[in-house]
């Protein structure tokens, strides 16, 4: 007999109809959407965190310092941009959502829609620090200027001086809340020139401006390294003392959002953990700005 | 029911199950996808020129998206064509047993490295190195990407070329060469038109190859989503696109939807070209018998 005649013998045979209903049972199970629904991530003793690679280094490592001490924990950590990790966090994939920006009003939306009361917990502050080739000669820019860069207005850095270099434009994917941040602050309601090179994460953007000479980007204050040269703003230089002190304008608080219901157990412990003195220490360490 | 019938069945139930899973994929993706016309009119889409999802107001139009798809993987191919099919003419028609004992295994290790170090090495190595060749201001754009996509598509099209070739009969070979042929006029003017229709297919796989890759896409194309204005400027594909923002797409957005409905476009794209290679194949197949 052939499988085609055989496969009409299950449709129609009363006997063989459990092996289909069954698979078809199975199939609609897993496209069922449980998104949306608050479902407890494996209990109170599973920690996933996702979201902003700005907050990154820093989750990473008190999650190092954290794990001995709490060996019935399970603690998983990833990127993904701050969009990322919030709907993770709504659709119940990660119980603790890492955010560089706050949590828009559309996403509250969708919280409320899903049952969900969201808590926030400020764990640190960051400057966003503007970026060029260490070739360029540029240690200065007002904020107009800054954003009429990245609207595209100006196309050479040598209507800034003697640098006769094409302005290649680094920014970040939508999912960012490094871009938000910016396009909040330094933008207002000017768009970002389309022909930038939107980029994932502040590694590279921080990678493509160390080798290109006529590019410009912006990082967290703790991507800084030897590899970029960082640009004052109107004057003020990124710092930790600025930041606090309010004079340098472009930075924000970072965020670890929870729900209501997920706020026990390993979610509260951890959460505890980054507010306490050994936990702002290692923001500190990172670069970033300690809130107490 | 007899043992034999009983297994039989079992895979034929696999079978079936592969079938039930390719359905289901169209049909989520499709579903998820069309929820954006009831916000966005089809052909704006299609046609739009500004890819914008997070602006105010939300712009989408998918044309720099598909450019760049487009653009990326037809300069690929019209670099990776030549040099695989000359590749396989090589390793079929001219090369020795040792030259091509050595040959295969190391194309076919080309198709073994990963998309991801591809990209990577793009980023480090070779956008660097074609800026400076070229004197250009970024090496990130649609030429080092085709560069790279071209290398990965290369044993893809090479395989199936050589096979295709290799398909060729001896006997009109023969004929060729007791008219008074050379090897080359020969190789140019009898062997290769008769494996058109394998190349063909070659071409078309190496086609479905790059439009979906991704990884490398991501890391070397320089993520701007414009239409493009030459071979070096920097664009976006809607793999890249897809794989860059469905992070921030909260779950029933109209951007989320949006990008489903990328997704649709790509998917129907790949669909109509394995099926375009498929009625290919099978009309060879019938040749031959």
């Amino acid at each position: 007999m052939s499988i085609i005649t055989q496969m009409q013998k299950i449709l129609f045979w009363k006997k063989r109809n459990g092996l289909l209903i069954l698979l078809i049972l199975l199939f609609s199970a897993a496209c069922s959407h449980n998104a949306g629904k608050n479902r407890k991530v494996q209990g109170s003793t599973a920690l996933i965190l996702q979201g902003s690679t700005t907050l990154l280094p820093v989750i990473q490592r008190a999650a190092e310092v954290y794990a001995p001490t709490h060996k019935r924990y399970k603690i998983s950590v990833r990127g993904g941009g701050s969009g990322n990790g919030i709907a993770a966090l709504l659709d119940g994939i990660a119980n603790i959502a890492m955010a560089s920006r706050p949590i828009s009003p559309a996403e509250i939306t969708i919280s409320r829609r899903a049952g969900l009361k969201i808590k926030e917990t400020v764990i640190a502050k960051d400057g966003i620090v503007v970026i060029v080739n260490n070739r360029n000669p540029i240690s200065d820019i007002s904020l107009s200027d800054l954003r009429k860069i990245y609207q595209g207005v100006f196309k050479n850095w040598s209507e800034f001086g003697r640098y006769k270099v094409k302005i290649i434009v680094v920014s970040r994917d939508s999912a960012s809340g490094t871009f938000e941040v910016f396009k909040r602050i330094v933008m207002g309601k000017a768009n970002i020139v389309a022909s930038s090179l939107e980029q994932v994460s502040n590694n590279m953007v921080r990678k493509i401006v160390s080798q290109t000479p006529g590019a410009i980007g912006y990082i967290g204050l703790g991507y800084l390294n030897k590899a970029v040269k960082p640009v004052k703003v109107g004057g003020i230089k990124a710092s930790a003392v600025n930041v606090n002190n309010g004079k340098y304008r472009i930075s924000r608080p970072l965020f670890l959002y929870t729900t209501e219901a997920l706020d026990t157990g390993a979610v509260k412990d951890f959460i505890g953990y980054c507010l306490s003195d050994s936990g702002q220490k290692i923001v500190k360490e990172k670069g970033y700005i300690p809130i107490r | 029911m007899k043992r034999e019938k009983k297994i039989e069945l079992f895979l034929a139930i696999f079978a079936l199950a592969a079938v039930i899973i390719v359905a289901l994929i169209i049909f989520i993706i499709l579903k998820e996808g069309i929820k954006t016309f009831y916000q966005v009119n089809f052909f704006k889409f299609l046609f739009g020129k500004i890819w914008r999802p997070t602006g105010s107001p939300p712009l989408l139009g998918i044309l720099p998206l598909l450019l760049g798809s487009v653009y990326v993987t037809g300069l690929a191919l019209l670099l990776a064509v030549p040099i695989a099919v000359g590749s396989a003419l090589f390793i079929s028609e001219i090369a020795s047993r040792k030259q091509r004992d050595i040959l295969k295994p190391v194309i076919e290790l080309l198709a073994g490295i990963p998309s991801v170090i591809y990209g990577f090495l793009g980023l480090v190595f070779i956008a660097p190195l074609f800026q400076k060749i070229f004197g250009l201001a970024s090496g990130l754009n649609i030429f080092t990407t085709s560069f790279i996509l071209a290398i990965m598509a290369l044993p893809t099209i090479a395989s199936v070329s050589e096979d295709a070739i290799n398909a060729v009969p001896h006997t009109i070979k023969y004929a060729s060469y007791s008219l008074g042929a050379d090897k080359w006029e020969t190789m140019t003017k009898v062997t290769l038109p008769a494996a058109r229709i394998g190349i063909i297919v070659s071409i078309a796989l190496g086609f479905g190859r790059v439009i979906g890759e991704t990884m490398t896409v991501l890391m070397v194309l320089g993520g701007a989503a414009v239409i493009p204005h030459s071979i070096f400027s920097s664009a976006q594909t809607m793999t890249g696109a897809i794989a860059s923002e469905m992070g921030e797409a909260s779950y029933g957005s109209l951007h989320y939807h949006s990008l489903f409905a990328v997704a649709s476009v790509l998917m129907v794209i790949t669909l109509l070209f394995n099926i375009f290679a498929e009625i290919i194949s099978s009309k060879l197949r019938q040749r031959r018998k």
